[in-house]
């Protein structure tokens, strides 16, 4: 625990969509509220050199020009994550108060 | 009144923006400019017969605005008739980015906001939405500027940080 990263709001966000499947960077601006333009590709910047996530080029043969990033989770995320996931719970349940 | 002469300088500003994109609304916007010396020099020098300067204001605005109305609308057919190749959006300050920032932060982060952008551009010309897919592209530049602040920022926080550390 004492090894995991300290996640701001908008990492959590970004590690609770990529958990399901990998994303590009509009896909998760489209499905959060929270998620901007402006700033989401530097935070997943931020997020890779803590490998929190990875990032692999796809390129399309049919289109031509920059090739897309999409993200996953790295194993380091997922833990994170999870002890986000568990603080949180923790916290709800009020057993920080007994 | 007022608001009869707001319009027409909104509607002149906006036809300049228009110039900008499609060479051929720059004759529409010299148009406006000949026919605004026009209604200048009917106003100070009126007809003997009109001699009342809010009607003659309200003659010309209405006069310069129909009139570049029209001019208008004849070169928006004119342009739908001929086919004129676009560069894609922030084209040019695409290749300025590539020139001014390293590769690794090119590739992760400002290429990919481009790719979002021109992306949605697309759609929006496919859906026949033209205004929203030019309003993308004004967006599109003030999210680069706005990433590039934060870049910068971020990237000065991190030396620091490590400059620090390294202390």
């Amino acid at each position: 625990m004492a090894d995991l990263p300290r996640l701001s709001p908008i990492e959590i966000e970004i590690l609770d969509l990529l958990r399901a499947r990998e994303m590009y960077g509009l896909e998760m601006v489209r499905a959060s509220t929270k998620l901007k333009r402006g700033t989401i590709y530097v935070t997943l910047d931020r997020m890779t050199d803590k490998n929190l996530v990875r990032s692999r080029a796809v390129e399309d043969p049919t289109v031509s020009g920059m090739p897309r990033r999409v993200y996953s989770l790295t194993a380091l995320g997922q833990r994170a994550w999870s002890a986000h996931s568990a603080a949180v719970q923790f916290f709800s349940n009020g057993e920080v108060l007994t | 009144m007022m608001s009869l002469m707001r319009s027409f300088l909104l509607f002149n500003i906006r036809l300049s923006i228009l110039s900008r994109r499609h060479p051929l609304y720059t004759y529409g916007t010299l148009w406006l400019i000949f026919i605004s010396m026009v209604f200048i020099g009917f106003i100070l020098n009126p007809k003997p017969n009109l001699r009342g300067t809010w009607i003659l204001i309200q003659i010309g605005a209405i006069a310069a605005s129909s009139s570049t109305f029209i001019m208008y609308a004849l070169f928006s057919y004119l342009q739908s008739l001929i086919t004129v190749i676009h560069s894609p959006p922030a084209s040019g300050i695409v290749r300025l980015l590539q020139c001014v920032f390293p590769t690794k932060a090119f590739d992760r982060i400002f290429s990919q906001i481009v790719i979002d952008f021109r992306d949605e551009h697309a759609e929006m010309l496919a859906l026949k939405r033209p205004y929203r897919a030019r309003w993308l592209s004004v967006c599109l530049v003030g999210t680069l500027v706005l990433t590039t602040a934060l870049w910068i920022s971020t990237t000065m926080v991190k030396r620091a940080v490590s400059i620090w550390r390294i202390s």
